[in-house]
């Protein structure tokens, strides 16, 4: 079998001291970012990628992607017992979690996450271990043409499930306008830099993430996230579920997690689509949709089943393709690309080691994660009593001192301040900033594949539909589109008629 | 802390800030070469992409006009404390060093909480300081001076 030669020449890469080190402290740290609230994974990966420089790349990449996926697993612990998402994709574990730790049984909401959590990620992996190679062996087809329309897809789908689609479709925009800072690659005309010379080689990707994750985050967090009200002890024996709360949970963490599969490998959509998706669905299905939001056992189980999924299934894009799944995603990509590694769907045959060993890392960080998540939950939850008047100061230093490694200047500082002040305007005002950076990273690759595709065809944008996959990709996009205006044109007439209700009463 | 506590209308004024945006990056992307679509210049996306931004902040803040203001807060102090800190930290970076940098910076930035001490304060900067130090420059090396110099 393909797979097991496959997986053995992953064991080798990935039993190594060092891989397992940095596969170790990669989970680890990814938990304590997750537990914590106020500084997701973004904002970890994005203060970690300038350390890298200094170890290689594949136990960069190991560690990096540890945080990532062990984000989503400690992310809803400060959800079920404070009600403060850890994360992003962990909001929803807020909804039933937070009821369910107010009846009593939080040891128990804690439990089933990290087994949810558990069955989603090794859902994601299976996935991602037999799609791979096919979905490498297709993107061999790939022309500009493809590349492009399926980054569109990416972006049309990433505003597709923001609150106000057209909001996200502006902060893409406005993403693909701030990538065009800097030199152009095809005609070496330096844009938009205003006499900066610092600016030539482009806005900062680190500065911009961590400017609008990190320092609008802190400046809305400070006085508003209190973690005082805790006083809990777990016990084993109070975090194992009963029967029956077995029996409804299993079948929910299976569709979470074919739901978060599903959304992980589609480029632009990840870990919090996904755990969006499979809650509204479990409340659909259910018989008693009553009971969510006071503490639904399924409606804990599903979405962290989701977003684990959606974790691992995003790296089939992005390592097959080149195409990020998600925002996070976007900045391993880049991570990558730093270290010298171009993904795309000759990675996994011209470097199987890296390819396989880093699969081979994720089951073992997956399984440390059960051991961090179940016999050790007393540690994370004394981690969320450091008060966050202690944390952003040490944070924001370290943002800084991220910030200038990355090219030893100041200036990147600088940057950071504007695009903080920037992100908390746009915050402010309603804007999701995630599309904003998938925008800022796909910006380049677009333009460059654009550029080239219309350069081949001399000017005729015919091609886009003469070339067969990239047709079905537009055709698919469309559709999207069209979801979109449809959902926003059904929102807005029920809007329309709760308010004429509300007038005639 | 100063705060603002205002009633507006989020789209009115997001629609407005895109079309601002976009305005003047069209009209600064006029000085780039626009080219053909088979040969693009450096202007050409630039201005497609203004365009649409334009186009997009102008449907926006006109169909705000049939959605309710609602409250929204600014917090003015915080955001000023907090973007002072990480300027003085750049500012200070190069002459003084990182452990001066982080020093003041810290003392600055914990001034946007409510319910931290003086000793407090103090207390922190100095562990932060030290912490900064000790993983940056002793251990993984980065090229930064520690101290004046």
């Amino acid at each position: 079998m393909d797979v097991i030669a496959n997986l053995g020449i992953g064991l080798q890469a990935a039993l190594t001291p060092t891989m397992l080190w940095y596969c170790f402290i990669g989970v680890l740290l990814g938990t304590f970012i997750g537990v914590l609230p106020g500084i997701g994974p973004l904002a970890a990966i994005s203060l970690l990628l300038p350390i890298t420089y200094y170890i290689g790349a594949d136990v960069a990449i190991v560690m990096l992607a540890g945080v990532y996926y062990g984000a989503q697993y400690g992310g809803s612990t400060a959800a079920i017992l404070l009600k403060l998402p850890g994360t992003a994709s962990s909001a929803v574990a807020c909804l039933d979690g937070n009821p369910m730790a107010r009846n009593g049984r939080a040891g128990v909401a804690l439990f089933i996450t990290t087994i949810a959590s558990f069955a989603g990620a090794i859902t994601g992996l299976i996935i991602l271990i037999f799609f791979s190679p096919y979905i490498a062996k297709l993107g061999l087809k790939f022309g500009s043409a493809e590349y492009f329309a399926l980054m569109l897809l990416g972006l049309v789908a990433a505003c597709t499930f923001s609150d106000s689609p057209l909001k996200g479709g502006a902060m893409v925009v406005l993403g693909l306008l701030l990538s065009m800072i800097g030199t152009d690659v095809n005609t070496g005309v330096i844009r938009y830099t205003f006499g900066f010379a610092e600016l030539s080689s482009g806005l900062s990707l680190v500065a911009l993430a961590m400017g609008i994750f990190g320092v609008a985050d802190i400046i809305r967090n400070i006085n508003t996230i209190d973690t005082t009200q805790l006083s809990q002890r777990f016990t084993l024996r109070s975090m194992l579920p009963s029967r029956e709360e077995w029996r409804r949970s299993l079948p929910s963490m299976a569709r979470g997690s074919a739901i978060g599969s599903f959304f992980g490998t589609l480029p632009g959509t990840g870990a919090s689509i996904s755990s969006f998706m499979s809650y509204a669905t479990e409340k659909k299905l259910s018989k008693q949709p009553e009971r969510f939001g006071r503490g639904a056992i399924e409606g804990v189980a599903a979405p962290e089943a989701a977003n684990n999924a959606s974790a691992q299934t995003a790296f089939v894009p992005t390592l097959t393709l080149g195409i990020p799944g998600d925002i996070t995603m976007a900045l391993i990509l880049g991570a990558l690309i730093i270290h010298g590694i171009t993904p795309g769907p000759q990675l996994i045959t011209a470097q199987p080691e890296l390819f396989w060993g880093l699969i081979v890392s994720f089951i073992i960080g997956n399984i440390l994660l059960v051991l961090f998540n179940i016999p050790m939950i007393g540690l994370w939850v004394s981690m969320l009593k450091i008060p966050y008047r202690l944390l952003y100061p040490t944070i924001l230093v370290f943002i800084s001192v991220g910030v200038f490694s990355v090219s030893n200047s100041t200036f990147d500082i600088y940057t950071v301040v504007a695009i903080g002040v920037l992100g908390y305007l746009l915050g402010t005002l309603r804007f999701d900033p995630a599309p904003l950076l998938l925008g800022f990273i796909l910006g380049p690759l677009m333009e460059e594949h654009f550029r080239r595709a219309m350069l081949l065809s001399r000017g005729n944008l015919n091609t886009f539909i003469d070339r067969p996959i990239s047709f079905s990709i537009l055709i698919i996009t469309a559709l999207a589109l069209g979801f979109i205006m449809a959902s926003s044109v059904r929102r807005r007439l029920k809007a329309n008629k709760a308010d004429k209700a509300s007038h005639a009463n | 802390m100063t705060k603002w506590t205002l009633k507006v209308n989020h789209d009115l004024f997001g629609g407005l800030l895109l079309v601002g945006i976009s305005a003047f990056a069209y009209y600064h992307g006029q000085q780039y070469a626009m080219g053909s679509l088979a040969r693009m210049g450096p202007g050409f996306l630039p201005t497609l992409l203004s365009v649409v931004l334009g186009v997009m902040g102008a449907i926006l803040t006109v169909a705000s006009q049939w959605k309710p203001s609602s409250r929204v807060q600014i917090q003015l102090g915080q955001l000023l404390i907090v973007a002072g800190s990480l300027a003085l930290f750049a500012l200070l970076l190069r002459p003084a060093g990182l452990l001066v940098a982080t020093f003041i910076s810290v003392i600055v930035s914990s001034w946007a909480d409510r319910q931290i001490t003086w000793p407090g304060r103090l207390l922190l900067a100095g562990v932060v300081a030290g912490l900064a130090s000790l993983i940056f420059i002793v251990g993984l090396g980065m090229n930064m001076p520690l101290w004046w110099g």
